[in-house]
């Protein structure tokens, strides 16, 4: 495997085929985090196409202070979180109860890469797990997919979403709390 | 380590972020604490499901069809624009095609110009129409008169006030402030202001009072203001005037004044001038 760096620094000298390379090496990555986010093929989609169109753009600025993983990551919560602002995403929000907006997230439509003899209940249960991600406010959700399926520490995503850590721990808290609410009937069964 | 501490330690315990002595006093209350403990299984029990997310296994073209599609989009990016076919000008375009940060320089340039004619009317070039200045007159006027003084006071400030607030030195458009007459209206304004003050003292005007008083101290700093190329000094002033909130004051009184006034053909309790 190429050097990050080297390839960041060909890159930034205006290099597609280095840039193409930083694309193939995240593209996955980031496209799953969208996922996570907003909990929605198309729109992770498009979130990550925007993550990497902005990349490109400001990649000159990056310094590389930080880690090209974390700065991708931040552009695709911050990317998550202005689309969400526009075109308010028909994910399921707690606070978002009015008829007709509570779609079930598209990820409960078959998987066409899915085997089709995987037992129902475990079709079900992804159903449930990604309603109950919808079920959480944006920044819960995002500091959720960040510590949780990120394994980001607690300072680190404090400082991507530059809110104090002690807020990070309270909203990660109050995520769990409504998870657990959300998965109670599941939890009552198992 | 109590319960409500403990909890507050939920979250850094299940994902490794307590230290070694942290952990072992979070260890040790839960060895004590059923409550807390039974709790704690909880969370780790929502997070056991949640850990069972399966992320959809993707199309083995997705690299590619990924790549393309941002390619398209950098190419589009780096494209120059195509060329657009004409379009007519309708005043919403020609709106936008407007440069607005200029245009509001250019603005702000010439109301302090208005201003400035203003200023020379209100001030300088009504002969006798002057405003008698403060011991000129040797009785108190009526109450309705004192209103009627107050409002010349508070619409000559205000004229004086914009003239001030709008201009700006380091735009290529602006232009030059008349500082002297601008002070020498200043002085003018605050023997009426000492005048308004005794006069309004007895009178139930306590707000007009205050608004002539917060004048005052704007108008001293005009007054005493030592060079017109102190723009520290003339910035100082205008954060003054905005931090007092004095123009939106003065419109206020104006309009509350307007609305005391009797309209043409209503008959009015209070007694003409």
């Amino acid at each position: 495997m190429k050097d990050e760096k080297e390839l960041i620094e060909r890159a930034q000298r205006g290099e597609m085929g280095a840039f193409r390379e930083l694309v193939e090496r995240y593209q996955k990555t980031v496209y799953f985090l969208a996922l996570d986010l907003c909990g929605c093929r198309q729109d992770a989609e498009d979130i990550s196409q925007e993550v990497f169109l902005k990349a490109y753009r400001f990649l000159p600025n990056f310094r590389g202070e930080a880690r090209l993983s974390s700065w991708l990551y931040r552009i695709t919560v911050n990317c998550f979180m202005d689309t969400r602002r526009k075109t308010q995403l028909q994910t399921l929000s707690l606070h978002n109860d009015a008829p007709g907006e509570n779609h079930p997230p598209e990820l409960s439509l078959p998987d066409p890469g899915a085997d089709p003899s995987a037992p129902a209940r475990s079709h079900e249960l992804q159903q449930l797990i990604r309603r109950a991600l919808g079920r959480l406010s944006p920044r819960e959700r995002s500091v959720f997919v960040l510590r949780h399926y990120q394994e980001l520490p607690l300072k680190e995503i404090g400082e991507m979403l530059e809110i104090a850590e002690g807020t990070v721990k309270a909203l990660l808290f109050r995520a769990i709390k409504r998870l657990q609410k959300e998965l109670a009937i599941y939890q009552a069964e198992v | 380590m109590t319960c409500k501490e403990c909890r507050k330690r939920f979250v850094e315990a299940r994902y490794g972020e307590l230290n070694a002595g942290q952990r072992a006093e979070f260890e040790a209350h839960l060895q004590g604490c059923a409550a807390c403990a039974a709790e704690y299984r909880r969370l780790q029990q929502t997070l056991r499901i949640m850990d069972q997310r399966e992320q959809p296994r993707l199309e083995s073209d997705f690299g590619d069809a990924f790549w393309d599609k941002l390619a398209a989009k950098l190419d589009a990016e780096d494209a120059p624009p195509a060329p657009r076919p004409p379009q007519r000008e309708t005043p919403a375009r020609v709106l936008r095609m407007f440069d607005w940060p200029r245009a509001s320089r250019i603005a702000a340039a010439a109301a302090v110009l208005v201003i400035g004619v203003l200023i020379g009317r209100y001030f300088f070039s009504r002969g006798g129409e002057e405003i008698p200045l403060a011991g000129s007159r040797e009785t108190l006027l009526q109450p309705t008169a004192l209103e009627v003084r107050a409002g010349d006071y508070l619409e000559k400030s205000k004229v004086l006030l914009l003239g001030l607030v709008n201009w700006e030195a380091e735009t290529p458009e602006a232009v030059a402030l008349d500082f002297p007459r601008y002070q020498r209206a200043s002085r003018d304004l605050l023997q009426e202001a000492g005048y308004l003050k005794t006069a309004l003292e007895d009178s139930r005007q306590r707000r007009l009072r205050a608004l002539v008083a917060d004048l005052e101290v704007v108008l001293l700093q005009i007054a005493n203001l030592e060079a017109e190329n102190d723009l520290s000094a003339i910035e100082m002033v205008k954060t003054g005037v905005d931090r007092r909130g004095i123009l939106l004051k003065i419109n206020l009184e104006e309009i509350r004044r307007a609305q005391s006034l009797p309209r043409p053909g209503q008959t009015s309790g209070k007694p003409s001038i």
